[in-house]
């Protein structure tokens, strides 16, 4: 670079401002650094334990409906193996954490680990300094060797599924099969019957049918058929019916007759009881008499007992 | 080669080796002699004060319009692709990263090294610049140049970065001041203590490398030109050098930020 042939006016000056502006701005960006990262925030300390560390990293936030309301300061592994994630949260959003709260970790298949908070009591006592809450983990990479076995699984399945020997295979020959009979002259009843010639039997049988249905109903409702024979048959059936009702009605009067023979007869059972009274007490008279000749008879016989 | 330029060093033992280490000897010189109080005389604030203007204040406006123009774009590109695969909330974090972290102290260093000329890495003599700052040391003119080279490149990297964030923020929010809160967390985000002590340290050794590399490789071209070597060859040279220093500059921070 060449040296200047002219004197800059005020060098030294232009000199000291552009020192001054740049050092100014870089303690203006330091300062505004140091406060995006809460130095001058007053804090207080929650730990979250969880059982492994991997997607944390000093500085990502821990958010509260979606608003940062703390910030991992470091993370330390503890004696008993468990992870402590230390943060930072600034006094004024710590009334967003209460004693109830739930913490998780939440990490996706692309993009950053997410630690939320959830509050669902805000009228809960707020969550004391230095409190240690355990988080729950939902991590879709996790899911990962799962769903990777089930889909072997699945897939191993549609292999036999589709092997050469496989049922379902097998099945759809014949269902392939079915449908290319289907598609010949005698349409689904071949496919259903296994070949056209049955097919043609069937349809034979349903021919022969029609034809005896026909000569079936010539016989029966043709002239002079069954039909017209029963007709006659009925006719005549009806006018015995009427002869038999006339005889019937004959036979009833007979039977009143009858009744009046019997009251008659029923009278004439009383008087027979009256001479049967007069005919035994005539019995019994004669018998009194015979009696009497015995005991007046000489060849009566002796009835005395003679007692020892 | 200048007169006024610093005295070459005894040759060694020829070699790459040997050539790093006299190299960096007179850098170390030179940084020594411009941390110095008893340097800084009224002459030599004056001489510096003249050369920051000259190649602080000079290159400033372009590279403040270029590195905007590199902002926006960038910018730009970001956004609209974080949009597309729906991840915009890490575009304001890469934009950050990839411009203000990454390529505008790089940029910046680049743009003094070529713009200020690796050819006159000593300026031209007089009899008041030949005045060595320091006894037997280093001479004024070459002292004000060293030390406004590196003025130089920590301005423009603070001032391309302050412009950076500002467009990042307007490409990312708008022109609205309701996004101020996420853009500070997600500043806040960026610039852990390791990153930001990482940029820090980039920037201010950027600024040593552009600023001593190529005054420091001038005795060695002053020797090569007495020995008939093509002036021009040796201009490659200290260029191929400074760019060695600076990507390895630059790798290193990469190692200390993601490693």
């Amino acid at each position: 670079m060449k040296k200047p042939n002219i004197p800059i006016p005020h060098a030294e000056f232009k000199a000291a401002a552009l020192v001054a502006g740049t050092a100014a701005l870089i303690v203006a960006f330091v300062l505004y650094v140091l406060s995006a990262r809460g130095f001058f925030e007053d804090t207080q300390r929650l730990v979250l334990v969880t059982d492994n560390s991997e997607g944390i990293r000093s500085g990502m936030d821990l958010s509260f409906s979606g608003f940062p309301v703390g910030r991992v300061n470091r993370v330390e592994l503890a004696d008993d193996g468990n992870v402590r994630i230390l943060i930072d949260v600034p006094t004024k959003d710590a009334r967003w954490l209460r004693e109830s709260s739930v913490f998780t970790l939440e990490r996706s298949l692309v993009g950053d680990t997410r630690l939320r908070a959830f509050s669902a009591i805000l009228a809960d006592p707020p969550l004391a300094d230095g409190a240690e809450r355990p988080v729950l983990r939902g991590d879709a990479g996790e899911q990962i060797p799962q769903v990777m076995a089930a889909a072997k699984a699945l897939l191993e399945n549609l292999e036999r599924m589709t092997a050469a020997d496989a049922p379902l295979n097998a099945a759809l020959g014949h269902l392939q099969s079915v449908t290319a009979r289907m598609q010949g002259r005698y349409g689904a009843l071949a496919g259903v019957l296994g070949s056209d010639d049955n097919a043609q039997k069937v349809i034979a049988a349903i021919d022969r049918s029609n034809a005896l249905l026909a000569k079936a109903d010539a016989r029966l409702f043709g002239a002079g058929g069954v039909v017209d024979g029963s007709q006659a048959a009925v006719a005549e059936l009806h006018g015995l019916l009427r002869e038999v009702r006339d005889s019937l009605r004959r036979v009833d009067a007979i039977l009143a007759d009858a009744q009046v023979v019997a009251a008659s007869a029923r009278g004439a059972s009383a008087d027979l009881g009256a001479l049967r009274s007069e005919v035994e007490a005539s019995v019994r008279k004669a018998g009194r008499l015979i009696d009497e000749i015995n005991a007046k008879w000489p060849f009566a016989r002796d009835t005395e007992i003679k007692l020892p | 080669m200048n007169g006024n330029a610093l005295p070459a060093p005894p040759r060694g033992p020829a070699g790459p080796t040997a050539g790093w280490w006299r190299m960096l000897h007179v850098a170390a010189l030179l940084l020594a002699a411009s941390l110095s109080p008893a340097a800084w005389t009224r002459a030599t604030r004056r001489a510096v004060a003249d050369q920051v203007c000259l190649t602080a204040l000079r290159t400033l406006p372009w590279f403040t319009l270029l590195s905007g123009l590199l902002s926006l774009v960038l910018v730009h590109i970001v956004v609209v692709t974080a949009q597309s695969y729906g991840l915009t909330q890490f575009a304001l974090g890469t934009v950050i990263r990839v411009l203000v972290v990454e390529l505008l102290p790089l940029a910046a260093a680049l743009f003094v090294a070529l713009h200020g000329g690796l050819a006159d890495a000593a300026p031209a003599a007089d009899a008041e610049d030949e005045t060595p700052a320091v006894t037997g040391a280093i001479p004024r003119a070459l002292l004000a140049q060293v030390v406004a080279r590196a003025v130089a490149v920590v301005a423009l990297a603070t001032l391309a970065g302050g412009i950076a964030l500002l467009l990042a923020y307007l490409g990312v929010y708008g022109f609205t001041p309701w996004g101020i809160a996420a853009f500070t967390r997600t500043v806040g985000q960026v610039f852990d203590p390791i990153v930001l002590m990482s940029l820090g340290l980039k920037t201010a050794l950027f600024a040593v490398a552009v600023a001593t590399v190529p005054a420091a490789c001038d005795p060695e071209r002053a020797a090569d030109a007495r020995a008939g070597e093509a002036a021009a060859g040796a201009t490659l040279h200290a260029t191929v050098r400074l760019f060695a220093v600076l990507i390895a500059v630059e790798t290193l921070s990469l190692v200390a930020e993601f490693f």
